[in-house]
């Protein structure tokens, strides 16, 4: 795990709320919005309105187990309406230094959680959703488990951002409380699966958008970017295993991708749409007789290149509109079978991998072509 | 016996001064205050913009001087908080002290001040105003209560009179 992601996991494992038995100095008295460790704080009841509630700490934690809020920050503007029965509802919330915020929820079904770390944050809880604004630098970290099988984790830093969730009291089906991720400046995502296999994607961008929805027990996230695209995608088998190596690199002046987690323990690029130049990296290793692997590379630079998944569950990635590539195989021991590659041109290429990431084919259109021997 | 006792206007010369204690015991010396204790008193203290507090005591002692009143002591209080003319909250206590020179009253002994409009309650050992001022001052177990919010309980808390703004000294200073 990166450092920056490992300072994100390590504040999402340490508890953010007051001590078992601690006297909050705020709490609702019909709900359950805390605050503690605020010796500084006012409160003003505007009339018509509702209460605003601002104070400082070293900082002051606060917790609402019903909304899945669980937070730390230096200091805190709070707003709550009031019903005509007297029952308050926090509105929104200004987060500022040294914030930490957790959003969780747990239920039969599973769980999910995002985790905020940021030097200011503004959360607004309306009745559809809810919005937190992150106006400096970030990091974030996502863990959605839909249902039974591995989590999926998503972790990512920005210059700033925002997030759409499901409003912070309303039920959602488990893992649905992400829905959208607007992020700026130096980002960078990384989907984890871990179940046997350790599957990630990796995006790197100055802008991107993701967007969250299920679909029948995976978690599918749209990548969008308007700028430089670089995606990641690597799968490091199981320890003991047959060590194979399956990955996808890929770099675009713009596009999308679609990113499904299964619970089977899967994270893979679903499909593409990205704008050139395009240039595409693949490269996977073949199972079998050690003496028989081989280790296939493709790497293709053209204008346009779309992907969908195959009915087998694999990837076909479309060159188009003229492209340039290389394709070479050799083997991974002495011995093995002899080395193949060869350049060509051509005005379209389609690549298919299987499930598992590996180059299954290699299919060029028109054009022209070097071949070789290939490198050992 | 009843007595009510109503203290003037913080300029010199510029209220009425009324002192109506009534079947009292009075104890009067040469050159220092009168001291009085009644069983029932009604303390009334205006201000610049009218009566900034009315309380009702089942046993005092008051000091006067002259005719007017400068110190009262109450048991068992009930009274209320004004601001230009209105009453803007209602008080009880075990006791309260006014100190008429300094236009300061200090209750004490589970304090209770409820605001009129809001409902709000603010709970404490001991609550001193001056009149006129910006904010009642509250210390020791201070609690605020009401419209769906519990704040404290702080060692110590400022609030407007109406309650409807409070916080701690170095936010409300």
């Amino acid at each position: 795990m990166k450092p920056i992601f490992a300072a994100a996991a390590l504040f999402a494992a340490a508890g953010l709320g007051a001590q078992a038995g601690q006297t909050p100095v705020f709490q609702e008295t019909q709900g359950d919005f805390k605050l503690f460790d605020m010796p500084s704080y006012e409160a003003e009841l505007m009339p018509g309105k509702g209460w605003v509630v601002e104070g400082t700490g070293s900082p002051l934690r606060g917790v609402s187990p019903s909304r899945g809020l669980e937070f730390s920050t230096r200091r805190i503007k709070a707003e709550f309406d009031i019903s005509r029965q007297g029952l308050t509802t926090f509105r929104r919330g200004e987060f500022n230094g040294d914030v930490r915020v957790n959003f969780s929820r747990t239920s039969g079904e599973g769980s999910d959680a995002l985790s905020l770390q940021a030097g200011r944050a503004v959360v607004n809880d309306g009745a559809n959703q809810a919005d937190i604004s992150l106006p400096s630098a970030f990091t974030f970290r996502s863990e959605a488990k839909p249902g039974a099988g591995a989590a999926e984790t998503i972790t990512g830093r920005a210059s700033s951002g925002s997030f759409v969730l499901s409003p912070l009291t309303r039920p959602e089906p488990s893992g649905g409380r992400l829905r959208q991720a607007s992020l700026k400046g130096g980002v960078k995502v990384s989907f984890l699966r871990q179940g046997k296999d350790r599957d990630s994607v990796e995006a790197e961008s100055d802008e991107l958008t993701l967007t969250r929805r299920l679909s029948q027990g995976a978690v599918l996230t749209r990548i969008a970017s308007p700028r430089r695209l670089v995606l990641n995608q690597a799968v490091a088998f199981a320890p003991g295993g047959s060590q194979l190596r399956r990955s996808i690199d890929l770099t675009a002046a713009s596009g999308e991708a679609e990113i499904e987690s299964r619970a089977q323990g899967e994270a893979r690029i679903r499909s593409l749409d990205l704008t050139g130049p395009v240039e595409i990296a693949a490269e996977s290793d073949s199972g079998g007789e050690p003496k028989l692997r081989t280790r296939q590379t493709v790497k293709a630079n053209g204008a346009q290149v779309t992907a969908k998944s195959t009915p087998e569950g694999g990837l076909q990635i479309e060159f188009t509109g003229g492209v340039s590539f290389r394709y070479d195989r050799k083997p991974l021991q002495e011995g093995g079978p002899d080395p193949v590659g060869y350049a060509a041109q051509a005005d379209r290429l389609t690549l298919v991998m299987d499930a598992q990431g590996e180059i299954l084919s290699v299919k060029a259109g028109r054009g022209s072509a070097q071949t070789g021997g290939g490198q050992r | 016996m009843t007595a009510c006792l109503i203290a003037g206007c913080r300029e010199p010369g510029s209220g009425p001064v009324a002192l109506k204690p009534v079947e009292e015991t009075m104890e009067e010396s040469q050159g220092e205050a009168a001291r009085v204790t009644v069983d029932e008193v009604t303390v009334e203290t205006r201000g610049e913009d009218g009566t900034a507090w009315r309380l009702r005591g089942k046993s005092s002692g008051i000091g006067v001087e002259g005719e007017a009143l400068q110190t009262a002591v109450l048991q068992d209080v009930s009274g209320e908080l004004m601001s230009k003319g209105k009453v803007v909250s209602r008080l009880q206590s075990g006791e309260a002290r006014v100190d008429q020179k300094l236009r300061r009253l200090v209750l004490s002994g589970r304090v209770r001040v409820q605001s009129l409009s809001d409902d709000l309650v603010l709970t404490a050992n001991k609550v001193s105003y001056a009149e006129g001022g910006e904010h009642i001052e509250a210390v020791g177990a201070v609690s605020l209560e009401g419209r769906g919010l519990r704040l404290g309980p702080s060692p110590a808390l400022l609030a407007t009179p109406d309650l409807l703004r409070i916080g701690t000294e170095d936010r409300l200073r």
